[in-house]
């Protein structure tokens, strides 16, 4: 129970940050993150209130939309910028084909999953082979993208298993989700507050190969 | 979607422990590495940029080293060279040449005349060995070429060149002094060799 109440409460941290730091947020497609952390606070409040699983499968559509925008935003090479939007078309399919309100949709969630998780990859790949980047963890979207990495990689095997599972093993198993919940939120305040591509002085100004 | 599809759930504690663990390592995993992969690089970017410097530190070095020497010839040649032979000639036209009679006057604007055409020799000379025209118009190594005419012109000895040298604007003087220093050494009639590696050397 505290793990889900400490996990409600860092759904608002990311809104908060993002509102706060609004100048150093713009211009980076931050903006679907921000989008993407209300639409999860409205439907864990929605949630708590109606109790109907069909809040969950619409979030999780819009949730995939949402992240498949921000990838097809960030990815630069002509070839990749597609992998999104034909990941999202099959998603589209498996979602709507396996759509229901009485059980939790483990099918479309865990392939939502493994798509992130490879755009994440793909996104991750092209930072580091951008010259104009000198360290990838001063880039904003470098945090983002390890808490979607860490979020999906960690809940992927429970969502898979989501669907066979008793309410009591659900109780007992949704804390991993709880906790990589906070994870992510954690992660997306970070980006949301570091300064823009900003690297450090020391780094910069006297680069020696032997202290780094 | 039959590959995600759990239809007879085993142990799911386990699979559940031990499938989060090993997703969660892999992750962990590639981020370490990606992290220590690029620190590397840029560890072996910033090595090579300072070599590139250092490089260049020792060629501007050598670059100031040679201008150094060749201000302090220049300044040899004319406080040495040009500066008696003036020195002499005003000699020669000093204040009481009014008072000699004519034969003397005549004898004495005569040598001073000498000596200042000399003088503009030397000085034609020092010029050409800073900047010869062949080398402005014709390059590097029709400069060379012209050099080892001349050495050969002497007939004791037959210079030539054997290396393409390409062009250059600068003159490089070594060529010059380095192939009159070979003269000597070289006891046989052909030094083509050594010059040729003069000036690749230089």
């Amino acid at each position: 129970m505290l793990v889900f109440i400490l996990a409600f409460c860092a759904e608002i941290l990311p809104i908060v940050f993002y509102l706060v730091f609004l100048k150093r947020n713009r211009g980076e497609g931050l903006w679907v993150i921000f989008l993407y952390c209300v639409f999860s606070l409205l439907t864990e409040m929605l949630f708590a209130m109606a109790q109907q699983q069909i809040f969950y499968m619409l979030f999780a559509i819009v949730q995939f939309t949402l992240f498949s925008f921000f990838f097809y935003s960030s990815l630069e090479g002509k070839k990749v910028k597609y992998i999104p939007i034909i990941g999202a078309l099959v998603f589209y399919v498996v979602a709507i084909s396996n759509f229901t309100n009485k059980k939790f949709d483990s099918i479309s969630v865990s392939l939502s999953s493994v798509l992130i998780i490879t755009y994440c990859i793909l996104l991750l790949y092209e930072l580091i082979k951008d010259p104009k980047i000198l360290f990838v963890y001063y880039q904003k979207k470098f945090w983002v993208i390890i808490a979607f990495l860490l979020y999906f990689s960690a809940t992927f095997f429970l969502f898979l298993y989501a669907r066979a599972l008793t309410p009591t093993e659900h109780a007992k198993y949704w804390a991993i989700n709880n906790f990589f919940e906070i994870l992510k939120n954690i992660l997306f305040c970070i980006a949301f507050i570091m300064k823009k591509n900003v690297q450090p002085s020391y780094l910069t100004d006297n680069l020696d190969p032997d202290i780094m | 979607m039959i590959i995600l599809e759990i239809t007879n759930p085993g142990n799911v504690s386990l699979v559940l422990f031990f499938g989060t663990i090993g997703m969660l390592a892999l992750t962990i995993g590639l981020i370490v590495f990606i992290i220590f992969h690029q620190r590397k690089v840029i560890r072996y970017q910033v090595k090579l940029q300072r070599m590139e410097q250092d490089q260049q530190k020792l060629l501007l070095n050598a670059s100031i080293r040679l201008q150094e020497e060749e201000r302090q010839r220049i300044a040899a040649d004319l406080h040495d060279d040009a500066g008696p032979l003036l020195a002499t000639a005003r000699l020669y036209l000093n204040e009481n040449l009014v008072n000699l009679d004519k034969s003397t006057q005549l004898q004495s604007i005569y040598n001073a005349k000498q000596i200042i055409d000399d003088t503009i020799q030397l000085i034609r000379n020092i010029s050409h060995s800073l900047m010869p025209p062949t080398l402005k118009n014709f390059g590097l190594e029709s400069a060379v070429n012209d050099l080892f005419q001349k050495i050969s012109g002497s007939g004791s000895m037959n210079a030539s060149t054997v290396s393409s040298i390409g062009t250059c604007s600068a003159w490089p003087r070594p060529v010059r002094s380095r192939a009159y220093n070979a003269i000597p050494i070289a006891e046989a009639s052909t030094v083509p060799e050594t010059l040729s590696a003069i000036a690749i050397g230089t």
